[in-house]
């Protein structure tokens, strides 16, 4: 009896602990449902009262059988810019729909079905109430999106777009397909790989750039030593790489979007109105304006792709040798390049230089020659008569030796001493001109070759004054010096 | 209306006929002022012109174009051209030769220059001449008595063609480096403006070096014109050497009281037959020719000098009272030399002579001047 009772009473207790567990479980469940039933009212009441997120909550809705599982995606439908057949319940515009095996463990299948539950509880309430406000009982669907038409069930052994991840994106953006046979075609876009730029699904980013365009070419063209130089070019410095470069394909070297010439010159207005001269540097006309310039950095400004004059150089290697010999331009020395005389890009006169005749002599030497020469006996003679504009071996900067340089014009019988028999003064330096101090030629004392206020052009005093002759020979007596020598 | 008519034609015709001559005569200047030539031979005294007036800074400037040289003053071009110099000879000169370039104004054209003057006066050639050829065919590098050792001829190398003498080997054409002013006989218009009225005009230093040999070392600058300037070359006619030679009175072998002779300063006779002296210059004057015997305090312990017995040739002295007669006495009456009865007559010396030796008389009347006959 007593065994009964003890075993009518463990009965009893057992119960009593099966009911009491049942209606825990029971609490439990409705909690739970509860919960998500809050979610879905917080959810249904967020989404009817908040503007702006229809697209949003489309895009989740429409997709809710992938979303099931790609629980992941969810929060790609609050992002800036959101891929079309994504948001259009079109997965299988690129996705085959069957086929994925996954490996579950038990515990990541039990996270997997709470997400998929939550997901259904959280959004199919909305669904429901979405469908019922709709004039026609559903979510206006984008019928004529391309996507619905390529959704063609394929099934595999394993989950796989519908095509070619190299094609793929083609299938809608086949506007592009062209610039793929472009002369200059970006090698990712060329290979088809539209995701090493893109997000297939949304982005915050213009153009569903997987990370902000300042930041995306970087990522494989890295800048960081051209932004460290002296001069960095403004696009470059503000990544605007897209202001030059096409980031699919081009038919100008570099992936430009234009020629170089008018690519350039819709930034520099200034440098476009000279296209029009007369006379234009090579690489300004044939469209190679990073013969002469860094499109990026660089130390050597504006610009350039070397200092000046070496960049100059490098075409005219002729002239440096010129720029070696004893009588020389300072230019590399001071603060003259040869940008000092030639312009770079174009002019209306030869040679490229600013100015014409003597003008672009007189930019530097207007003050001690202009005044006298302009008035004198040589005035028709320009500059480059008697001048070489780089280096001589003969100073200052003159085309042959004096006094042969003066010879093309005077004639040698008349003015040479070693020639005509001894009938003219000494004028080659074998001699010493003991008023310069150097050695004797037509111009150290006697004449001043860019006018003087005397005639014959005499340096002194006008001819026949005796002091043109006492200068030198009423010094120190000596060999051939002085008046009695 | 006829004889109207004939006076218009008249003056119509003069008029044509003195314009054609205006024309021809500007023509004819312009073509004389457009030719280019070197300079030539000037008689400046027929154009009445003198060459300083051209050539000097004014026609005051004595020294013409040998000298007195500034800046401003137009004087070289007179002889150096710096470009084109006509005959392409020597220092841009107009001539080949400095000789030529000279003789381009002091040739003895009309008997007024230098060399050529007796033959130009007389058609017979000098009996003495300090030859000068400047010639490389032929230059004159010996040196008469110019061994100042044993007497003989030396050689020397001049400033001529070819090492020869030439006339700046005396001569500075550029007045630099002269001897003292010194009086000498000649009147020349290119200075005595005012025609033989100044004695001023006659000192001049002829241009004379004071090194005659100024490219041949060792001897030393001359500044007063005497027997020292001669010397200068002629080294071995000084009579303190051994040889058999005149005695002559030059300061660097003269060792007695007070200076020595020179062309400015000789004991000469105070007038025409005085046998009195005094100091003063040989030249322009007669009586420093002779020596009074006995001679006088200031002739005691002096010798001649070499002018003394070489000059321009002339009639001096008494042969018995070695005295100056009023026949005898100096006597120019022309610039430059040119009256045929001047005494002395041609004024050129030391370039050419009509007597041997460019002595001033020949024969006993040279030695007469000074010594006595040995017997009476």
């Amino acid at each position: 009896m007593g065994q009964d009772r003890d075993t009518a009473v463990e009965t009893a207790g057992g119960a009593a602990e099966e009911r009491a567990g049942s209606r825990g479980r029971g609490v439990f469940a409705v909690v739970l449902l509860l919960l998500l039933l809050l979610c879905a009212i917080t959810t249904v009441i967020q989404t009817l009262t908040l503007d702006g997120e229809d697209e949003v909550v489309r895009g989740v809705i429409e997709n809710l059988e992938c979303l099931q599982c790609h629980t992941d995606l969810i929060p790609e439908f609050d992002r800036e810019v959101v891929h079309k057949p994504f948001m259009a319940e079109q997965c299988t515009t690129c996705h085959t729909p069957h086929g994925k095996i996954e490996t579950e463990t038990t515990i990541s299948g039990a996270v997997q079905s709470i997400k998929r539950i939550r997901t259904l509880v959280e959004w199919l309430p909305v669904k429901v109430i979405l469908d019922l406000l709709s004039r026609d009982g559903a979510i206006a669907k984008d019928a004529g999106s391309p996507g619905r038409v390529a959704e063609t069930p394929v099934k595999g052994a394993a989950s796989e777009l519908v095509l070619p991840a190299t094609e793929l994106c083609m299938m809608c953006h086949g506007d592009m397909g062209a610039m793929r046979n472009a002369a200059y075609p970006h090698t990712p876009f060329a290979n088809g790989n539209c995701l090493d730029c893109h997000d297939p699904h949304a982005s915050d980013f213009a153009s569903m750039l997987t990370i902000a365009p300042e930041s995306l070419c970087v990522t494989c063209h890295p800048m960081g030593r051209e932004l460290s130089r002296a001069q960095a070019h403004a696009p470059v410095e503000g990544f605007h790489c897209t202001n030059c470069h096409d980031p699919h394909g081009s038919a100008y070297r570099g992936i430009l979007v234009d020629n170089q010439r008018d690519l350039c010159f819709t930034c520099h207005p200034s440098v476009a109105r000279l296209s029009g001269m007369a006379v234009q540097h090579g690489p300004y006309a044939n469209d190679a304006c990073t013969d002469c310039h860094e499109p990026h950095g660089s130390d050597y400004m504006p610009l350039l792709r070397a200092e000046e004059p070496r960049l100059c150089y490098g075409c005219h290697p002729e002239i440096e040798t010129d720029f070696r010999k004893v009588s020389h331009h300072p230019v590399g020395t001071v603060t003259l390049d040869c940008t000092g005389c030639h312009d770079a890009h174009a002019t209306n006169y030869a040679a490229l230089l600013y100015d014409n005749d003597n003008g672009i002599c007189y930019d530097c030497h207007a003050r001690p020659i202009q005044t006298t020469y302009d008035t004198s006996r040589h005035k028709n003679t320009p500059c480059w008569g008697c001048h070489t504009p780089h280096g001589s071996n003969w100073g200052p900067l003159l085309k042959a030796a004096q006094p042969d340089v003066c010879f093309p014009c005077h004639e040698r019988t008349s003015f040479d001493d070693a020639a005509g028999g001894h009938k003219n003064h000494p004028v080659r330096p074998v001699y010493y001109d003991v008023n310069a101090g150097s050695r004797l030629t037509c111009t150290t004392t006697c004449h001043g070759p860019h006018g003087t206020s005397h005639n014959f052009m005499l340096r002194h005093y006008d001819s026949p004054q005796d002091g043109n002759c006492l200068i030198c020979h009423a010094v120190t007596p000596g060999d051939r010096v002085g008046v009695d020598f | 209306m006829a004889v109207l008519a004939r006076a218009t034609k008249g003056r119509r015709t003069h008029l044509i006929v003195s314009t054609r001559r205006l024309l021809i005569g500007g023509v004819l200047c312009i073509a004389m002022l457009g030719v280019v030539s070197p300079a030539h031979a000037y008689d400046e005294t027929s154009t009445g012109r003198p060459c300083a007036g051209c050539h000097g800074a004014s026609v005051n400037d004595p020294a013409g174009p040998h000298g007195g040289y500034t800046a401003t003053s137009k004087k070289c071009a007179t002889c150096h051209s710096a470009h084109k110099a006509p005959a392409g000879g020597i220092v841009l000169l107009p001539a080949a030769t400095v000789l030529a370039t000279c003789q381009t104004c002091h040739d003895g054209t009309g008997g007024k220059g230098v060399y050529g003057t007796i033959y130009a006066r007389t058609s017979q050639q000098p009996v003495a001449r300090h030859t000068m050829l400047d010639t490389a065919a032929d230059p004159i590098t010996a040196i008469p008595g110019g061994d100042g050792v044993g007497g003989g001829t030396r050689t020397a190398t001049f400033s001529g063609t070819a090492g020869g003498l030439t006339c700046s080997d005396c001569h500075s054409p550029h007045g630099s480096n002269l001897v003292d002013p010194f009086t000498g006989d000649r009147a020349r218009s290119a200075t005595d403006t005012a025609g033989l009225g100044s004695p001023s005009s006659f000192s001049s230093t002829r241009l004379l070096r004071q090194r005659p040999t100024s490219t041949d070392a060792g001897y030393a600058s001359v500044t007063k014109y005497g027997s020292d300037w001669c010397a200068a070359c002629h080294a071995g006619r000084l009579s303190w050497h051994e040889l058999y030679n005149h005695p002559v009175e030059a300061a660097t072998t003269y060792t007695g009281t007070g200076s020595a002779f020179t062309y400015e300063s000789v004991a000469r006779l105070t007038g025409v037959g005085a046998s009195t002296t005094e100091l003063g210059s040989l030249g322009r004057n007669n009586f420093g020719y002779v020596m009074p015997d006995p001679r006088t305090d200031q002739q005691s312990g002096h010798e001649p000098i070499c002018q003394q017995c070489h000059e321009d040739a002339r009639s001096v002295g008494d042969v018995t009272a070695r005295t100056v007669d009023a026949t005898e006495v100096f006597n120019i009456t022309a610039l430059d030399g040119s009256a045929a009865g001047d005494n002395p007559r041609y004024q050129v010396f030391p370039h050419e002579s009509d007597n041997d030796a460019f002595l001033i008389e020949t024969d006993n009347d040279l030695c007469l001047n000074c010594h006595k006959q040995p017997r009476g």
